[in-house]
Order: structure tokens, then C-alpha cells, then sequence
């Protein structure tokens, strides 16, 4: 117990981090759901940076003589239809369904964060219009938000990823509001106020700060969700496109297989559910210890 | 209640005539020339392009034609099929009873499986009844449909041959084999509401089961069932009813993948072909029909979430 908290003692005595982070970090080491989550999605992310190294094959080579063989020593997980093998195009997939978690995540907050400040900050019409406006934009099913995307400017990861992280600025708006009003009821933001610091550096520097564990609860529930939403677009096609290798894509060609080659159709599905486990374990970790306050949302 | 339901409905034609606009934009903004499109082949006769502009209006301010497009929809009239010349309406008729079968097939099976799961696990909170409920709900949550569907074909269609893999038989025709292609979509798409609702309604009857009128209602010598089902488990379904309505979203995700796995002719598998073959009508119309349903179902889910608590009707005349 004593070693945990010792652990990140030493990066509060330098600075680096508060007291209170401190402690909330070495609670966090402690938890087995944490160190378990923390691995997993840490392994994930590794597989993503690393794939060309760790992958047996190049994703995109045929070898017209092993067409849809089963697994074995040579191959792993088999071959699929235009004999790929299909261990390394399920390491190369991870890319892509890593850069679609994150990306979301990105899009999500970079337009969540001015809008949910402001909102919170200003309060009066401005207030009024951008909640509105989050009404409005939660009346949009996601799919539907994806179907526009694709048909506007065509089928691929970026739009995809573009609109799944759309579709999650009004939930992560609204929490940045309601944080940033408690916040700006704070003494310090108060007398900052009184002293003619501009609403632009008192946002930047007292109340953006404080969102931080917001934040980071919030990318931990994106994330997982980002990363079956991109499975599911590019399953239906209208995310990342072949020959590109995409849990999603490969799930989507598989299924013309089913009887021939039923091993094709086992390991995407089972990478996408562990990816999504992982990165769940994490975050609900994270939740436990940032954010005693959070419901879950999916 | 009435303040609240006129104020709710204004809400709602607020975010309708947004939504309907967007989806306008969108198309305006959709790449190609609908006079090339509906001329039917490029390098038509710039008159016969002209020819065209003029019919349908095509050289008219954009607000004019917002109009004129959303005149025409409110009506029902939401253009013909670029690919095949139908009626968007008669397509949208045509397949929207499927999705509508599936939707609720898939709902009653959720309500069906979700809910005892979770009252169970929520009276043995703690002990293995609850551990192993909740194993099966997280996977539930975990697996994706599209994956389970994938597997569940595999597995029930191909290996053990016990059901058709795909396809779709109208009722009208044989209400068994409706039915025997419908079982596995249903499981699909209803799998994981069924552990939204699970998880839900354990929660809040773990907190049901620790209040004072349980208490109260055990001491005054209720049966163990009543006070179960008929106390802890009815006050906990408002928190369920809120997930479901929170759940619509992905249910319709949900049936535009299940749709495309199992090859059925609904509303998903228009708007997926519509897409892919640019059918812009079509795509503007059945997107404005799901925001419509959406706004409209969620309405209900708030509405029906009143009735439900006393509490929060309370709370809104206080306000």
C-alpha cells in the first residue's frame, strides 16, 4: 500500500504532480482492474504503433497458391479469398481502429471544449442558442449522421471517424457546461474576474485546467465506443475501404465465406470485443477514481 | 402536464425544421447535377439540361427550393428513385414494416431476457446468481452484433442447419417461415439491449431492495413476491424506460447491420443501397423519416416516463 503511493510521491515533490493527482494515482496503480485495463489497452496501442514490425506478411501481398487455407504453422489464422494472410492484416487492422478511437475522441473534444466553456462561462443567449443547438444535434442518430457524411463526401476512415466523434460532442458539451458553471463560481475565478484578467485567459487558465479529469473520463468512454462505431461503418462500408485491412472490412468479406472459410470470420470479431474490453476496463478504472460522479453512457 | 406537452412539442418542430434543413444542405451539397442525373446520361443537350432546370425548378433561389422540397415532404411526396424510378414513399412503405417487425421483435426479447436477469441478479446481489448475470451482460455489451450475428449464422444455420441463414419471407405469405428467419436478426439486434436493460434495472433495485418502504413493506408481512416484484422492481422500471429511450440511437444502427447481415429488405438496406448507388432521394427522404420517427419515439419515451414517476410530474409543477 506504503510503495504505491511512495511511487508518485516522488513526482508531487517535483512538481510535476499536485498532491491530489498524486493520490489518486497511486489509488489508481492499486486497483487489479486498472493494471489489468492499463496492459491491455497499452498492448493494443503497442500492436498499433508497431504493426509493420510485428506483422509476419505485408497485409496487402497475395499468394495465389494459398487461397483460403485454414490456420496453420505457415499462417496462423489461415488465409482469406485473395490469399492475404490473415494474422497480419488483423495486426494492421489495429492502426486503423486505434486512429479511429483517437481521432474521435479528438474531433469530439476540440469542438466540445469552446462551445461547453462559453456555454458555461457566458451563460445568457449564447447559452440558450448553443444548448439549443446540442438538442437539435442529439436528434440526429448517429447512423444517420454517418449515412450524410458518406454520401456528401464519400466513403472513407476520416469521415467515418469525423462523424463519430460529431455524434459524441452534444454529451461531452453538455458536461464541460455543467462544469464550467460550478467552476466559475469559484473564489479564484471570482477574484480573477474583479481584476480584470480577459475571459479568454481566465478560461485558458483557470477553468480549462480544471477539466482535465473531465476530460479524460470522457475520451476513456469515446474510445471504446469509437472503436465499434468504425468497426460497424466500415463492416457496412461506409468507412475504411479495401484493400485496406479493417476489423470491420474484413468481418464484411468474411461473411461471403462463412461456409468455405469459417475461420476468417472468428478473429476480427473477437479482436474488436477484446479491444473494446480493454479500453472499458480502463476507463471504468479511471472513472472510479477521477470521477466518483459518472454515470455510464454509450 | 399540458404546459409541458405543448412546450415538448414546440421543442420538437424546432429540432424537426433544423434536421429537415440539414438534411436539405446535405443534399445540396451532394456531388453531381441533378439535371445530368435525371437527363439520365452526361453530355445531355444543354436545352434539354435547360429543359429540365426550368421543370423542376432547379435554377430557383436554394430557400425557394427548401420550400418547395419540404411543401412536397410534408405530404408525403419525397420524390422518385433515381435507380429505379419508384416513389421514395412507396419504397419507404415497403420496407418499413420489416425494420418495424424487427424493431419490436427485437424489444420484446430485450424486455423478455433484460428484465428477470436483472431483478435476479439485483435479489442476489453479491452472490453467484448476480456474478453470473453479469458476465452475460457485459459480454452482451462487449460482442458486437454485427459479429454475433456473424457467429450465430455459423454456428445455428450453417453447422447445426436448424434455421435459414438469410432472407426474408413476408407474414403474408408463411407466418412460420416469417418467423424462422426472423429469430436470429431479433437475438442479434435485441442482445444487447436486453443487458442495457439488465444492467439498468439491477442497479437501481439493488437500491430499490435497501430503501425504507421495502423495509416497511416486509414488516408489514408482505409475501417475499410482492414485495419483489410488486414494490422494488415496479419503482426501478422508470430507470429502465429511460435506458430504453436512451438506447434508440443504437437500435437503429443496430437494424441497418442486422438488415445487411441477414439480407432483409428494410429500411436499413434502402438507405445502405441508397448510399452506394447515390439515389439522393432516397437518401434525403428516408433520413428525414428516421429523424422524424426518432424525435417523435422520444417524445413518447419522455412522455411515458411522466406518467411513470409521480415524482418527476411533481418536480414540474414545483418548477
Amino acid at each position: 500500500m506504503q510503495d504505491g503511493s511512495n511511487r508518485f510521491g516522488l513526482l508531487s515533490a517535483v512538481g510535476i504532480l499536485g498532491e491530489r493527482n498524486s493520490q489518486m494515482l497511486s489509488e489508481f496503480a492499486r486497483s487489479t482492474q486498472a493494471q489489468v485495463g492499463a496492459i491491455l489497452s497499452l498492448t493494443f496501442i503497442a500492436i498499433a504503433v508497431f504493426a509493420p514490425l510485428l506483422a509476419p506478411y505485408a497485409a496487402h501481398v497475395s499468394d495465389f497458391d494459398e487461397i483460403l487455407q485454414g490456420p496453420s504453422a505457415a499462417y496462423p489464422l489461415g488465409t482469406d479469398e485473395l490469399g492475404r494472410d490473415q494474422l497480419s492484416r488483423l495486426i494492421l487492422a489495429t492502426r486503423v481502429s486505434m486512429q479511429a478511437g483517437v481521432m474521435a475522441t479528438g474531433v469530439a473534444i476540440a469542438i466540445a471544449i469552446p462551445l461547453g466553456l462559453l456555454a458555461g462561462y457566458l451563460g445568457g443567449w449564447l447559452d440558450r442558442a448553443i444548448m439549443r443547438l446540442v438538442d437539435v444535434a442529439l436528434a440526429f442518430p448517429f447512423l444517420v449522421l454517418a449515412v450524410l457524411m458518406a454520401a456528401v463526401f464519400g466513403p472513407s476512415l476520416w469521415n467515418a471517424t469525423f462523424a463519430i466523434g460529431l455524434s459524441q460532442v452534444p454529451y461531452v458539451v453538455r458536461i464541460l457546461r455543467a462544469e464550467t458553471l460550478s467552476i466559475a463560481q469559484e473564489e479564484y475565478v471570482a477574484s480573477a474576474r474583479v481584476s480584470g484578467v480577459p475571459t479568454t485567459t481566465i478560461l485558458r487558465r483557470h477553468v480549462l485546467p480544471n477539466l482535465m479529469n473531465t476530460l479524460i473520463v470522457q475520451a476513456t468512454i469515446i474510445i471504446p465506443s469509437a472503436i465499434i462505431a468504425e468497426a460497424v461503418l466500415s463492416f457496412l462500408g461506409l468507412g475504411v475501404q479495401p484493400p485496406t485491412p479493417s476489423w470491420g472490412v474484413m468481418l464484411s468479406s468474411s461473411q461471403g465465406l462463412i461456409t468455405e472459410a469459417p475461420w476468417l470470420v472468428w478473429a476480427p470479431g473477437l479482436a474488436i470485443a477484446a479491444a473494446t474490453i480493454s479500453f472499458n476496463l480502463l476507463g471504468d478504472a479511471l472513472r472510479d477514481v477521477l470521477d466518483p460522479k459518472t454515470v455510464g453512457r454509450r | 402536464m399540458l404546459r409541458f406537452l405543448l412546450r415538448r412539442l414546440g421543442e420538437s418542430a424546432v429540432a424537426l425544421f433544423l434536421a429537415s434543413v440539414v438534411v436539405f444542405v446535405a443534399a445540396q451539397a451532394m456531388p453531381g447535377d441533378p439535371a445530368q442525373t435525371i437527363a439520365g446520361f452526361e453530355g445531355a443537350d444543354p436545352a434539354v439540361l435547360q429543359a429540365i432546370r426550368d421543370r423542376y425548378g432547379l435554377d430557383a433561389p436554394v430557400h425557394v427550393q427548401y420550400f418547395r422540397w419540404i411543401t412536397l415532404a410534408l405530404q408525403g411526396d419525397f420524390g422518385n428513385s433515381l435507380r429505379t424510378n419508384h416513389t421514395v414513399s412507396g419504397l419507404i412503405l415497403q420496407t418499413l414494416p420489416v425494420t418495424i417487425q424487427l424493431a419490436v421483435m427485437s424489444l420484446a426479447f430485450a424486455i423478455f431476457i433484460g428484465l428477470p436477469l436483472g431483478a435476479i441478479a439485483a435479489y442476489y446481489h453479491g452472490r453467484w446468481p448476480d456474478y453470473g448475470a453479469n458476465v452475460v451482460a457485459t459480454l452482451g455489451l462487449a460482442v458486437p452484433n454485427f459479429w454475433l450475428g456473424l457467429m450465430l449464422i455459423l454456428l445455428v444455420a450453417v453447422n447445426l442447419r436448424w434455421l435459414p441463414a438469410s432472407g426474408y419471407i413476408p407474414p403474408t405469405e408463411s407466418i412460420l417461415g416469417n418467423l424462422e428467419r426472423m429469430i436470429l436478426p431479433t437475438i442479434v439486434l435485441g442482445t444487447g439491449f436486453a443487458a442495457a436493460i439488465m444492467r439498468q434495472l439491477r442497479s437501481t433495485m439493488i437500491e430499490a431492495l435497501g430503501s425504507d418502504y421495502v423495509r416497511t413493506a416486509r414488516a408489514k408481512g408482505l409475501t417475499e413476491k410482492t414485495v419483489v416484484i410488486g414494490h422494488a422492481m415496479r419503482n426501478s422500471l422508470v430507470a429502465v424506460v429511460t435506458v430504453m429511450g436512451l438506447q434508440l440511437g443504437l437500435m437503429i444502427s443496430g437494424a441497418v447491420v442486422t438488415e445487411r447481415i441477414f439480407v432483409l429488405p428494410g429500411f436499413g438496406r434502402l438507405i445502405i443501397d441508397a448510399v452506394f448507388s447515390r439515389d439522393y432521394p432516397v437518401i434525403t427522404g428516408v433520413v428525414l423519416v428516421v429523424a422524424t420517427a426518432y424525435l417523435l419515439i422520444n417524445l413518447g419515451v419522455d412522455l411515458l416516463y411522466r406518467v411513470l414517476d409521480p415524482r418527476v410530474r411533481l418536480d414540474q409543477r414545483e418548477v
